[in-house]
């Protein structure tokens, strides 16, 4: 009944408008004219009570018992003088400007607890903005549209020979195309190089650009339109079609000075003529092209052996490559059924999709997702830690918290208070945190192998992740400005002044959760710290890897010879030959070498079959020249290397690592065997090996080295896989684009120029191209460990420290309180150990728990992180061990300092202190 | 009605502020009283609830005040009725007027 009365009251006010100018003013007038307004309610007030005196002395009363029946029935002045500022216009943002210069004044008295405070949670939000920043720009926009993020690249496997292919030949293309359905589409592309030369004479000199065919589709099947010109029409994507070309954006830019007249400009390509027709966006860089030209392939096409193409398609939209699987199982199944007779190869055929975006990302996204929990964990710690110093503080303030609620103030007014207090507190770290992230982008960043980063990503610090770091600043003020709020509201005034008034009583409660929230700290700091460890122990083990070869002080490079220059392989053996001739003779290189594929590159895979042995296999392939192993160290472990005298007129010899000799040869001793050589296939599908065969034999066996096909560290686990080597000046079916290592005595990098004019020296006109240091291909295998192991050292530190301030806090609390206590047992005879043993009761069990739930909780949650080690098990039994000495001694050390302090104290200064 | 109920219906108290004052101005003790007087002793209205009642009301513009003598020569604020204040009291003696009589013809009815 009183609720509708009330809605009927309020109502009617309503229907009286007062001016909103009026409100407006009196708004003004409260927040400006604050002390005037308080004094005169404060008069008001003072002339109610003069009034209500006279009135009982008027009635016959004593003058005291007037004044005292008078007080009686006003009630308690201070609170109705607080309901009264509580109900002006304009209280809420008055209050708020007052909490916030309240809440800067507590900060500056307090700097070190502030300083701590701000500067972890600023760590942990700089770090947040950053790794979200990189997971924003190499995966979540991977591409420059969302189809780029469905690329589906696919493989087809042979069961009969084991052998995976990255490739397919244009009738299969043309099936796959015909009768999907899991895809907006199929298209097709193949990888070439080629010498780039135009009208205009560069200042770089000629160059070597990746450039791919490509079917017309495939540019709005990625949702791209050129940014100038036009892209190809599926009419001049045939045979004999017109010879156009689409430049990326960064060719544009670097060789044509973003010259818009370059559309309709001819470009020579191996000399041969391209009317540029189109530029394509700026972050546009698919498959590592420079150029895109027409593919042309044949509608009719049925050389099903003809397998040069690469094909992709792009998922539709939600499906995910491994959900194209069993659509492809049942196209398998179709065409084994439909050509199977025809081409045995078909017979068990497995069509494999991959996600393009997670094999270039690889660890990285596995990675940074770690990284993520491990900073959002180290943000619980820290907030864990401030609410308990908060917390402790609260209590510090319980006697001026227990006045203003005894004057008046509302429980909900002084939880605000804290509440702005904590969130000033994670705002000034957000912003911190904000620039920390900014500044830390690129030299984090310069920790992860190029390798990982997708040409198209584009990383920089996203407004998202401002948005997270304010987020996360907030959500954690409110989280640890809560509890202080709660364990004082709870609290009635009563306690909270005999708390500002006990020295020697601890309060349980207040004791029990700050011990509490110090055992979480301690459990998650031990998480964070395990993981840190187990990454150390992970990075040893990688840089102590046996690669197989010395990845320092050898440069490479490659060199691409034009077919039209270097017609016969006379032509290219002596390019090669002149160039290591003059290269060996400068100055700080000790030797050179020239192979097909460098190592840690996968590189092309030969098929071969074993004279006797009925079975035809694949096995990594390259042709190199005699001081291959030499420039990059790796051993010998029987019969001989190659010389110069296997040459096109020698037998026809070859090597072999140590892996292929077990898996081939396992019990013989495989110098002298034979090696059939057949067709060689590359897995960027680049140059296409001869369909030509030759029998080798086996002269020398070497150690294995590490391939990495993928971007995966447990791929280092793996046993080396089968490598056949033949000397190049006996197999140069594919000598035309080489790589040249050169070793040498100082920095490689620094030789890169006197190189290129080696080079040049030769031919004027021939570019080199792809110049690294094996160093940076080696680098491949460090994946994201470098990045993991920063960041998780960083955030275990912190966690370390943060944790142990927490237990530092809670004994130089408990000393504080107790001081007049240990004076009256030291008085009374007590020793050093007793008051030791007295004040560190608290944390003693907290430590000892700490310790036992962070060795269940690594042991739990490290599994999560097993991807990304090497060389050591999850649950390595060490860094538990290891982790559990730390954190102890540590904690130790943490109580010991203040402990120490109650040991000397002076029975009778503490007794005179109360 | 127990005086010693601590709140008044919400709206009543303002109600019987703005018929208080409607004669003439009157300082906060004077208000409470007057309200006492005029309800025969029923109402009771405390500083507690007084004192953000006449804040809240000045505040929405229906009373307005200022410093005055008080009849035994103390300084004490008057408040008297404004414009607006006095809209709103017949429009809540309307509204109170209907709402009683519905009461009681509920009450009455068997």
């Amino acid at each position: 009944m009183e609720t509708d009365f009330s809605r009927h009251f309020k109502r009617s006010a309503g229907d009286v408008r007062v001016a909103v100018t009026y409100r407006l003013y009196r708004f003004w007038r409260n927040i400006l004219r604050k002390e005037q307004l308080d004094r005169d309610l404060d008069q008001e007030v003072h002339s109610y009570l003069d009034l209500l005196i006279d009135e009982k002395v008027r009635s016959g009363k004593s003058r005291d018992d007037a004044l005292q029946e008078a007080r009686l029935e006003l009630g308690r002045m201070e609170e109705i003088k607080e309901n009264v500022r509580d109900i002006r216009i304009g209280v809420t943002v008055e209050t708020g400007f007052q909490d916030v210069r309240y809440g800067f004044r507590l900060l500056l008295r307090n700097p070190g607890f502030s300083s701590v405070a701000i500067l972890t949670l600023a760590l942990g939000i700089g770090s947040t903005a950053v790794l979200f920043s990189i997971l924003d720009g190499a995966y979540i926009h991977f591409g420059q549209t969302p189809q780029a993020n469905r690329v589906v690249l696919l493989n087809q496997r042979f069961t009969k020979d084991k052998s995976v292919l990255v490739t397919f030949s244009a009738p299969e293309y043309f099936d796959l195309a015909r009768l999907h359905h899991s895809f907006d589409g199929l298209f097709a592309l193949h990888h070439s190089g080629a010498t780039l030369a135009e009208r205009i004479e560069h200042p770089g000199g000629p160059a070597q650009v990746p450039v791919v065919e490509i079917t017309a589709n495939a540019f709005s099947l990625y949702g791209i339109t050129p940014i100038l010109g036009r892209v190809f029409t599926a009419e001049e994507d045939r045979p004999g079609g017109p010879k156009v070309a689409v430049v990326t954006y960064r060719l544009w830019n670097a060789r044509f000075g973003r010259d818009p007249a370059l559309i309709g400009k001819t470009i020579k390509l191996n000399s041969i003529s391209y009317t540029v027709i189109g530029i394509t966006p700026r972050r546009f860089q698919q498959w590592g092209a420079d150029i895109y030209t027409p593919l042309g392939l044949e509608p009719g096409a049925n050389d099903r052996s003809d397998r040069r193409l690469t094909v992709a398609g792009i998922a539709k939209e939600g499906v995910s490559a491994e959900q194209t699987r069993p659509e492809l199982q049942y196209l398998a199944r179709r065409i084994e059924a439909e050509y199977g007779g025809a081409h045995s190869e078909y017979a068990g055929l497995v069509y494999l999709p991959f996600d393009v975006r997670a094999v270039v990302v690889g660890d990285l996204r596995i990675a940074l997702y770690l990284l993520l929990a491990a900073v959002s964990t180290l943000a619980l710690i820290t907030s864990a830690n401030i609410a308990g110093l908060l917390l402790a503080r609260a209590k510090a303030r319980a006697g001026e918290i227990a006045t203003r609620l005894a004057v008046g103030a509302t429980p909900a007014r002084l939880a605000r208070q804290f509440l702005t207090e904590s969130v000033l507190l994670s705002a000034i770290a957000g912003a911190l945190g904000f620039l920390l992230g900014i500044w830390a982008l690129h030299p984090i960043l310069a920790l992860v192998p190029a390798q990982y980063i997708g040409e198209e990503a584009e990383i920089h610090t996203t407004p998202a992740a401002f948005i997270i770091s304010i987020a996360v600043a907030v959500t954690l003020g409110i989280l640890f400005g809560l509890a202080p709020a709660i364990f004082i509201s709870r609290r009635g005034v009563a306690a909270n002044l005999r708390e500002s008034r006990t020295r020697s009583v601890t309060d349980s409660r207040a004791g029990r959760v700050r011990g509490t929230l110090v055992l979480v700290e301690m459990t998650l700091a031990f998480v964070v710290i395990v993981s840190a460890g187990l990454m150390v122990r992970t990075y040893r083990q990688l840089t102590s890897m046996d690669l197989g070869f010395r990845p320092d002080h050898v440069l490479t490079l490659r060199i691409a010879l034009p077919e039209w220059k270097y017609p016969r392989e006379i032509d290219t053996t002596n390019f090669f030959r002149e160039f290591m001739r003059r290269t060996k003779s400068h100055v700080g290189v000790t030797d050179v070498a020239a192979t097909s594929v460098r190592p840690m590159e996968g590189g092309a895979l030969r098929h071969f079959s074993i004279p006797g042995q009925p079975e035809r296999s694949a096995a990594y392939y390259r042709t190199v020249t005699p001081a291959y192993f030499a420039v990059i160290g790796t051993p010998l472990l029987a019969g001989r290397f190659l010389t110069e005298q296997d040459g096109p007129l020698g037998t026809r010899v070859a090597m072999i690592n140590e892996r292929f000799a077990r898996v081939y040869f396992p019990n013989e001793d495989p110098l002298g065997k034979q090696i059939r050589l057949d067709e060689i296939f590359d897995l960027h599908g680049a140059a296409v090996g001869l369909n030509q065969t030759s029998v080798v034999e086996i002269v020398g066996v070497v150690k294995d080295s590490r391939q990495i096909a993928s971007r995966r560290v447990q791929d280092l686990s793996y046993p080396a896989s089968p490598e056949i080597y033949t000397p190049l000046w006996q197999h140069r079916e594919a000598g035309r684009d080489m790589a040249l290592l050169v070793k040498t005595r100082q920095a490689p990098a620094l030789l890169a120029d006197p190189v290129r004019r080696q080079v040049l020296a030769i031919d004027h006109e021939q570019p080199i191209y792809d110049v690294r240091t094996l160093k940076e291909l080696a680098d491949v295998a460090l994946g994201p460990t470098r990045l993991c192991l920063l960041l998780l050292g960083i955030f275990a530190g912190t966690a370390l420290v943060t944790a142990c301030v927490g237990l530092y806090a809670i004994v130089s609390y408990t000393v504080a309180q107790r001081t007049h206590e240990v004076g009256i047992r030291m008085a009374l005879g007590a020793r050093p150990g007793d008051v030791l043993r007295l004040v560190t009761h608290e944390a003693m069990p907290v430590i000892a728990a700490g310790l036992i739930f962070g060795v269940a909780a690594s042991l739990g949650v490290t599994r999560l992180m097993s991807r990304l080690l090497y060389g050591v098990p999850a649950n390595d039994g060490a860094t538990l061990l290891g982790v559990t000495a730390i954190l102890a001694t540590t904690a130790l050390v943490a109580i010991y300092i203040p402990a120490r302090r109650a040991t000397k104290v002076d029975p009778m200064t503490a007794l005179r202190c109360e | 009605m127990a005086s010693s109920r601590p709140d008044l219906l919400q709206g009543t108290l303002d109600l019987l502020i703005l018929k208080a004052v409607a004669l003439e101005e009157l300082h906060g003790m004077g208000i409470s009283r007057r309200i006492g007087q005029i309800t025969n002793g029923t109402f009771e209205v405390k500083a507690g609830s007084l004192f953000p009642a006449l804040h809240r009301m000045e505040e929405a513009g229906w009373l307005s005040s200022s410093w005055g003598q008080s009849e035994t020569n103390r300084r004490a604020k008057f408040y008297c009725l404004t414009k607006p204040g006095r809209r709103q009291l017949e429009a809540e003696t309307d509204q109170w007027k209907r709402i009683s009589l519905a009461i009681s013809s509920a009450l009455q009815a068997t």
